[in-house]
């Protein structure tokens, strides 16, 4: 299985995250037999040498078996792409013609995923087949595969190293995957990034934190995304150690189709003190009278902050 | 007789980032050099409007490979701005986090990224080739797998204090976000002394302390006589075969906004902040900082300071080649990264180096290969002086103003780091990033001087311009990072002249 990896409106993070990858990275690829094509950050075959595969697969010369695109695809300005350009023309014209060519694509992290930073700016980024939650993006939503799939989309900025190991070893070993509405893989994204937070015992009880550095819930206060965000932060740690939200960093929702979101990170939209948006299917009024109840209940240990999160 | 002259347009890969050198080679040497970055994210405008602690968490998605020196700028600007100073705590728990992202990205910039290079098969007559082979190949050099698996242990101190790398946002204007406990800390030193293992075995094959004692470039050579198999006795044999001491010299001056802040007096650091010539050094004043738009797509005749910058389109001006504006200090280009961080310290060994061969490629390289060896020290420092200190506020709230303006300054990997935010309403109105491939990568200014890596490849001698190996040896040593060029575009539509 071979792959190539393009990169366009973003920030490498992508990349830096799956050298974190907990086996080693290469000696992954080697074991599942990936030949990497092409990777801007590792390869090193020339400029030159570069254009001729290019040419082999647009010619049909060189089958490519899976396509990584890293970063949004950029429009701007004006719809023309010049902002990110390739040998002087739109990069996004590459992009269309290497999809064509693929028998599998995956949007790897938030930015080629939905749109992500710069989506609701002049650099007018978009995701491969979503631009934030609407179906389209830059491909289109008619658009398949050579092995008639939509693009598989590995949101989180960055992406966790097992979200990309994961897809590739499905791949490889020709498992289903099964995807969400989003296209996400509904094995891997099934998961709140709350779920497994070290905090969880002073979110049961709503001992929320007002300010940095205090112990407590940050969903309430904070602007924490956790209980509304899916993504298994908690489940498969970061750098196998820690979670933003362990560590006193509120989530983001970096995994979500509307980020960056467009209104404040570190402080949470209220109605009446209960944050606007609820964890998924769960009722208002049922929700704010267990609140109420859990936080008359709440054990001193846990109001007095004794406990470690 | 016609000369021979050839048009290049080269994108350059290995550098973070998308980067073209366009340049003119007559007679196999290069005459004229453009350095023009290929994409423009707006970040200036994506902040503008913002609330303030916002940047805390875009800024760090300009760059993947130093997003907590964004992190760290942004919160110093907004500390700055709001006239607070961060607890002794704080500081040494930022410190850990730069250096860790710091560290791990010079080893991974040179054993990834710079040394693969010598295992191309361009390369394959020389005496070097079956060792560069084995070692740096990529996907399965035997040092680049080790290198992969030393980084990922160094960035484990991030997480641990973090949450993850890259991308996190535990510093925050007034401290970090979270107390650091003993077993945390103990766990970090855990990792510095692998760290510091995997240095003196794999890398410099000696221990750091014989090592930092190399103080010229006679006891360099002693050294590598010694110690023929640590990897500066290799890259300096593959130097030399390559000519890397004769070629990627500017002349030109060094910048250093400071690094490793001292934790009870954050406004002083370790390695100090300073502009050098070479020769003397003077201090700092960030209001001799001016960038100036001459050769780039922006109206305007006189250069300004970040604060009063204005970003005034002119995509038809007569000459201009580049979305980057020149930046200079004190009316001067300036190279910034690990060699002006050694000079800002009078580093004995390297300004012997300078003396010799002044800031050639090797020089330039060398003092990323070697810079790992003192980071080392001050990260153990940090742990020891950190638990001694284990009950200490990490975090003092800022009084957040509605009107105000704050400058961040610091270090990445690559060099100065600075941003510049104004304040109104409780919203960012204005914000300003020159990042250190800003300095490296200026165009053109209106004194015509080139900038760093421009100048550093005039004269180049190019072999064969299908593959212009030396002139990507040249420009890795500047470790370039051109998604932080905030505002770098080239918009012209270009001919490509090789590969067609």
């Amino acid at each position: 299985m071979n792959l190539y990896w393009l990169q366009s409106g973003g920030c490498s993070g992508d990349t830096m995250s799956i050298l974190n990858y907990e086996g080693n990275l290469f000696e992954f690829f080697s074991n599942i037999e990936i030949e990497v094509l092409w990777h801007p950050s590792l390869s090193t075959i020339s400029a030159k040498e570069h254009d001729v595969l290019i040419d082999k697969i647009l010619r049909d010369e060189e089958t490519l078996d899976v396509l990584c695109i890293e970063g949004n695809v950029v429009c701007g300005p004006d719809g023309t792409g010049m902002f990110d350009t390739f040998r002087g023309r739109p990069k996004k014209e590459l992009i269309a013609a290497l999809a064509k060519k693929a028998r599998y694509i995956v949007a790897v992290g938030t930015c080629a995923a939905y749109g992500g930073v710069g989506s609701y700016d002049e650099m007018e980024g978009v995701g491969l087949q979503f631009h934030h939650d609407k179906e389209g993006g830059f491909l289109g939503k008619e658009f398949r595969t050579k092995e008639k799939k939509p693009v598989i989309n590995l949101p989180g900025c960055p992406i966790h190293p097992k979200a990309l190991e994961n897809i590739l070893n499905k791949l490889k070993h020709n498992l289903e995957i099964p995807l969400t509405h989003n296209y996400t893989d509904a094995d891997y994204y099934n998961f709140t990034v709350h779920q497994g937070c070290t905090r969880n015992e002073y979110h049961e009880y709503k001992i929320e934190e007002k300010d940095f550095a205090e112990r407590g819930c940050m969903f309430f206060h904070m602007g924490c995304k956790g209980p509304t965000t899916l993504s298994p932060c908690n489940k498969y740690l970061w750098n196998e150690v820690n979670s933003k939200t362990r560590a006193g960093v509120p989530c983001f929702g970096c995994t979500r189709p509307d980020f960056p979101q467009p209104y404040p990170f570190f402080e949470t939209q209220n109605i009446i003190g209960t944050p606007l948006e609820l964890p998924r299917g769960v009722d208002r009024a049922h929700y704010l009278a267990y609140k109420d109840m859990a936080w008359a209940a709440a054990p001193k240990r846990l109001r007095k902050r004794a406990q470690r999160v | 007789m016609s000369k021979k002259v050839v048009e290049l347009e080269v994108p350059l890969n290995r550098v973070e980032g998308d980067l073209d050198i366009k340049v003119r080679i007559e007679e196999n040497k290069i005459v004229e050099a453009k350095s023009v970055g290929t994409l423009y994210r707006g970040f200036e405008n994506i902040l503008k409007g913002r609330a303030p602690l916002d940047a805390l968490v875009l800024t760090p998605r300009v760059c993947g490979i130093c997003s907590v020196s964004h992190l760290l700028a942004a919160a110093k600007a907004l500390e700055d701005a709001y006239g607070v100073t961060p607890p002794p705590q704080a500081v040494r728990i930022r410190n850990l986090s730069i250096l860790a992202e710091t560290m791990q990205s010079d080893l991974r910039q040179h054993y990834l990224m710079f040394m693969s290079d010598f295992a191309h098969e361009y390369y394959h007559d020389k005496s070097f080739y079956p060792k560069a082979q084995k070692l740096y190949a990529p996907f399965r050099g035997t040092l680049a797998m080790k290198t992969l698996d030393a980084t990922k242990d160094i960035l484990k101190i991030i997480a641990m204090l973090g949450g993850q790398w890259p991308h996190t946002s535990h510093i925050v204007p007034g401290g970090v976000v979270s107390q650091v406990y003993a077993q945390d800390l103990l766990e970090i030193s855990n990792l510095l002394h692998k760290t510091k293992n995997y240095l003196e075995k794999e890398i410099y094959t000696q221990s750091l302390e014989e090592l930092l004692s190399i103080d010229s470039y006679e006891a360099l050579k002693k050294n590598i006589a010694k110690y023929p198999n640590s990897q500066i006795a290799l890259f300096t044999q593959i130097a030399k075969a390559t000519n890397l001491f004769y070629t990627g010299k500017t002349g030109y001056g060094f910048i250093s906004y400071g690094c490793v802040d001292d934790p009870n007096d954050p406004s002083r650091s370790f390695i100090p902040a300073g502009y050098s010539n070479g020769k003397k050094r003077v201090d700092f004043d960030q209001n001799k900082i001016t960038e100036d738009v001459t050769y780039a797509w922006y109206r305007g005749d006189t250069p300004l300071h970040p604060f009063e910058e204005k970003t005034d389109v002119d995509r038809a001006k007569e000459g201009a080649y580049t979305w980057v504006k020149a930046v200079g200090y004190d009316g001067s280009p300036a190279q910034t990264g690990p060699l002006a961080e050694f000079m800002m310290q009078d580093d004995l060994l390297f300004v012997d180096l300078i003396d010799r061969f002044g800031d050639a490629t090797y020089v330039r390289q060398l003092a990323r290969v070697l810079r790992p060896s003192r980071f080392i020290g001050y990260m153990l420092q940090m742990v020891d002086e950190a638990l001694e200190h284990l009950n200490d506020a990490v975090y003092i709230k800022p009084k957040a103003l509605k009107e105000a303006q704050g400058v961040g300054l610091g270090a990445a990997a690559r060099g100065a780091l600075g941003h510049w935010v104004k304040i109104k309403n409780s919203k960012i109105v204005s914000y300003q990033i020159i990042s250190p491939t800003t300095w490296n990568g200026s165009p053109k200014d209106a004194k015509e001087q080139h900038g760093p890596w421009e100048r550093a490849l005039l004269g180049l001698e190019i072999k064969d311009s299908d593959n212009p190996m030396e002139m990507g040896h040249v420009i890795r040593s500047f470790d370039p990072c051109l998604v932080c060029t905030v505002h770098a575009l080239d918009n012209e539509s270009f001919r490509y002249r090789i590969g067609v």
